[in-house]
């Protein structure tokens, strides 16, 4: 059986065939469910979100007219939900931390086949950091990043998302990406000098 | 070319054209400043490869298409009140027909078996009218609102709780009238159609009884 494209998709649903919208929302969920997470930094707001935007484009289908893809219509009203929230809240996005959660209980579950936990507790110290780092950015540059790291989108898709000039994008992915390696490189030098000071403690 | 971050970008995304790909390339080979900037830019890229999003259950209900309904489950009350009068009235007429071919021409009568299938479409009418009846009942459970979440809440930490618990029974409630509208407009999607077939059904029944009515009056108007 071949796989249906969006386009076909949606234009089954605007006929109203459910089964076709369930598809949709079955093979868009995961990528909207990372984009609100990442962009609020919650789970369960990110939740709320998915859910509020399948039900937005399910009501706004029959004036879908296919001027932009399926794809990017779903992620400006996820976007636009997702500012919405922060600005009705007022909050920043966090970052969540797994709480009551060791690490070394989960290993088994998270790890790779080749991870040690070691490895396991670096690579989630490292989501987090970067989580961090990320949340602290303005919210314009995170989300220029996020739709082009995580979502592949050309440098015209995000001026089309953000509604601002080409340069404009890439200006805010250049800053996005050299504040977050300062962040970051900051992170790791702290790190080395923690370690530095408990190996030398423990010698002594 | 050092000050040029959007020739960098596209370079590091590559996503520019091939002559200006190889102007960059060009550079960075001279440029150790701008070789580190591209370096270290596409380290950040790999550290942010490995931000994790924690696994999550379907937040979507599927939509179920409401099962297609029978063509005469559907209805409007007006035209059941209308066709329920007409096969009474069809019925009493066949009736008296057939009496009045039974008493003075036995052999006739036989050809004219209208009483019959009559009591029969009516039978079938207060099946239909049942089965009306079902479907409301069915639409007025679906359509009962659930209960509200009870909001006690002694503490901030437990007023938000409790409102969180609201909002989410908020998108619970908008997600049942967004099926319950499915569900309306999936059963009124034919109802044209099967209305102007029932019509057609009511206009046979009409011209029907008209003609035993004119065999009636012919009848009666002999026998004077």
């Amino acid at each position: 059986m071949t796989t249906r494209t969006d386009e076909e998709l949606v234009a089954l649903a605007q006929v109203g065939d459910l089964d076709c919208f369930n598809q949709l929302v079955k093979r868009w969920e995961r990528p909207i469910y990372a984009l609100a997470f990442r962009t609020l930094g919650r789970e369960e707001e990110a939740r709320d979100v998915v859910q509020e935007a399948f039900l937005r484009a399910f009501r706004g289908l029959k004036g879908f007219r296919g001027q932009a893809k399926f794809s990017s219509w779903l992620y400006r009203i996820t976007l636009n939900l997702c500012r919405d929230w922060i600005r009705r809240e007022r909050r920043a996005p966090v970052v969540q931390l797994a709480e009551g959660v060791d690490p070394i209980e989960v290993a088994d579950e998270r790890m790779a086949p080749t991870e040690s936990v070691e490895d396991l507790v670096a690579r989630q110290e490292m989501s987090e950091a970067v989580a961090r780092a990320m949340s602290e950015l303005p919210e314009e540059q995170r989300i220029a990043i996020l739709l082009k790291e995580f979502h592949g989108l050309t440098f015209q898709e995000i001026a089309d998302q953000l509604d601002c000039p080409l340069s404009t994008v890439k200006t805010r992915l250049y800053q996005g990406l050299s504040v977050l390696r300062r962040r970051l490189e900051r992170r790791q030098a702290e790190e080395a000098s923690l370690r530095r000071a408990h190996w030398e403690g423990s010698s002594t | 070319m050092c000050n040029e971050r959007e020739k960098l970008i596209g370079y590091l995304y590559d996503e520019c054209d091939v002559s200006e790909r190889a102007a960059v390339q060009r550079h960075i080979e001279t440029c150790a400043e701008c070789r580190v900037e591209i370096a270290s830019l596409r380290s950040v890229r790999g550290d942010l490869a490995g931000w994790q999003v924690p696994e999550h259950e379907s937040v979507w209900k599927p939509f179920v298409a409401a099962p297609t309904p029978r063509w005469w489950q559907h209805l409007p009350q007006w035209a059941l009140a209308a066709a329920a009068g007409i096969v009474i009235v069809s019925g009493a007429a066949g009736g008296a027909v057939t009496h009045a071919f039974i008493s003075h021409d036995s052999q006739s009568a036989t050809t004219v078996p209208v009483g019959a299938t009559e009591v029969r479409e009516t039978k079938q009418l207060a099946a239909m009218q049942q089965q009306i009846e079902m479907l409301r009942a069915e639409l007025a459970a679906v359509s009962k609102p659930t209960q509200p979440v009870a909001v006690v809440a002694s503490t901030p930490a437990a007023y938000e709780d409790s409102h969180k618990a609201f909002v989410r029974e908020l998108a619970e409630l908008r997600m049942q009238s967004e099926r319950q509208t499915l569900a309306v407009e999936s059963l009124f999607a034919n109802r044209n159609q099967e209305r102007k077939e029932w019509m057609a059904k009511i206009a046979g029944l009409r011209d029907k009884l008209d003609g035993l009515t004119a065999v009636l009056e012919t009848r009666s108007g002999g026998q004077q």
